[in-house]
């Protein structure tokens, strides 16, 4: 696996996209990932649990000197890292080039 | 007393100068006239606090000057006192229900008496209308400050309901993260911060309710909505304690035209009615905010996976949504839940679902009808 991994969620995660987006979180970090890249550019909105997965996702890398980098999230999306603590705490970027230097 | 001024309308020279003689110095100054035209002439110009009128004038001078003074159209009638040999002599006089009557002889005594009362009761009522005058304008201003009070009362709890949640939210990663390594003394720093937190959170949950009270009178400050990023913003508030609770809050958010109405008002509906839902499950579960347009407006529906709703149960929820009983925080919501919708002439619904669970949703029309000219504010009052 290699170091940076970039995840592309659904355009809506919602209960039922949850589930293969944690998968995917999940899959990263066991497999070694210290950067991982969540490429928002296409989503319009993240229920609850795929917030928890980016928030416990960030708490796991943090203690490995990992980095979550997300791409372009709207509105909705900042709205809600907002409302979580996380918007301050993992980096934002506005394309995936910029988020893999 | 000392300023008051009588004008009396007498036709007897010396009668009259005898009258005022004996007036002037008890009841203030005294002006004098003979006949109508130059009695009417005289309020007109002085303004006296109010009339002796002596019959000896003749009945058809008399009758002409109460006339007149009826026609000035004072803002207090002005006291008129008809001295005149007998009861039937005055009765019919034009509005003599409105003036005083003594008989002739009268002696000074009386006279004066009956004078000082009346200014008495005069300057008491300009008194009472300037207190009225007073108490309108402070009740102007009351209902000001109480209006600024419930604005703030209601953004204040709303804003600081955000970050109660997304504390505890951080208290529970920290529990379960860095508890196994940190021991005891992490644990008991966490209980601490989860005692003040629940304290917290129950003040900001009393001072919702007593904001959700004020919401009988309100006023709405009508502008464009979209109500997309309303909901969004609805939404976010509640994440963190949905994700502390392992609750799916999902959203179904279909392009909406704008609206007209009260932005933060229709916020707060829909910040209700996912309270509602959310209220109705424990842990786990799942809750949908929907939005789509319906019938010439919009709706907002929200529907958890919780207990199946029977219908007794709607009919208690909707039951007295025009008063508020606060037997739980959800009869809370429910009512600012319809308090809102109504404002704005929409509906609120609470229905079972087929699959199990409720379905709270609030109708809104596109346009809200306006009742005042510069259509910025429009208030809606409970009946």
């Amino acid at each position: 696996m290699p170091e940076t991994v970039i995840v592309e969620p659904h355009e809506i995660v919602n209960q039922a996209e949850c589930d293969e987006f944690s998968a995917q979180i999940r899959e990263a970090i066991d497999g070694g990932a210290t950067r991982l890249v969540v490429d928002c550019s296409r989503v319009r909105y993240m229920n609850s649990r795929a917030l928890g997965v980016l928030l416990e996702a960030y708490m796991e890398l943090m203690d490995n000197n990992g980095v979550v980098c997300l791409v372009a999230p709207d509105r909705a999306v900042r709205l809600g890292l907002e409302a979580v603590g996380l918007l301050a705490l993992i980096e934002v970027t506005d394309s995936v080039d910029k988020a893999l230097n | 007393m000392d300023r008051s001024r009588v004008l009396i309308i007498e036709s007897c020279s010396h009668e009259t100068e005898s009258l005022s003689r004996g007036l002037e110095g008890k009841v203030g100054s005294v002006i004098l006239a003979s006949c109508a035209a130059e009695g009417l002439a005289v309020v007109e110009r002085e303004m006296p606090d109010m009339i002796l009128l002596d019959l000896s004038v003749g009945f058809a001078e008399a009758s002409d000057f109460l006339h007149g003074l009826e026609q000035e159209g004072a803002d207090f009638p002005l006291p008129v006192i008809v001295l005149a040999d007998s009861d039937e002599s005055a009765n019919e006089l034009p509005g003599i229900g409105r003036s005083e009557v003594l008989r002739k002889p009268a002696s000074r005594a009386d006279l004066t008496d009956k004078i000082e009362i009346l200014l008495e009761v005069l300057h008491l009522r300009q008194e009472l209308a300037a207190k009225n005058i007073e108490l309108q304008k402070l009740a102007g201003e009351l209902s000001h400050v109480l209006e600024m009070k419930n604005r703030f009362l209601d953004l204040a709890t709303h804003d600081l309901r955000t970050p109660i949640t997304t504390i505890k939210l951080v208290h529970d990663i920290l529990e379960k993260q860095m508890l196994p390594e940190q021991g005891p003394g992490l644990q008991r720093v966490l209980d601490i911060l989860a005692r003040n937190v629940a304290k917290v959170e129950s003040k900001i949950m009393e001072l919702l309710l007593i904001a959700r009270m004020d919401l009988g009178d309100i006023k709405l400050q009508v502008g464009r909505v979209e109500l997309g990023a309303i909901v969004e913003d609805a939404i976010s508030n509640f994440f963190p304690g949905a994700i502390s609770r392992g609750i799916d809050l999902d959203a179904e958010l279909k392009e909406v035209r704008p609206l007209v109405g009260d932005a933060r008002r229709i916020g707060q509906l829909a910040c209700e009615l996912i309270a509602c839902a959310l209220e109705r499950l424990d842990t786990g579960g799942r809750v949908v905010v929907e939005i789509r347009e319906e019938d010439e407006g919009a709706v907002i529906r929200v529907k958890d996976n919780g207990p199946a709703l029977q219908q007794e149960m709607v009919r208690q929820m909707l039951a007295g949504l025009e008063n508020l009983e606060p037997t739980s925080q959800t009869r809370a919501s429910l009512y600012a839940a319809y308090q809102i919708a109504r404002s704005h002439k929409g509906r609120l619904q609470i229905t079972g679902d087929a699959d199990g669970g409720a379905v709270f949703s609030a109708w809104l029309p596109f346009v809200v009808e306006q009742d005042n000219k510069d259509g910025e504010e429009k208030s809606c009052r409970k009946p």
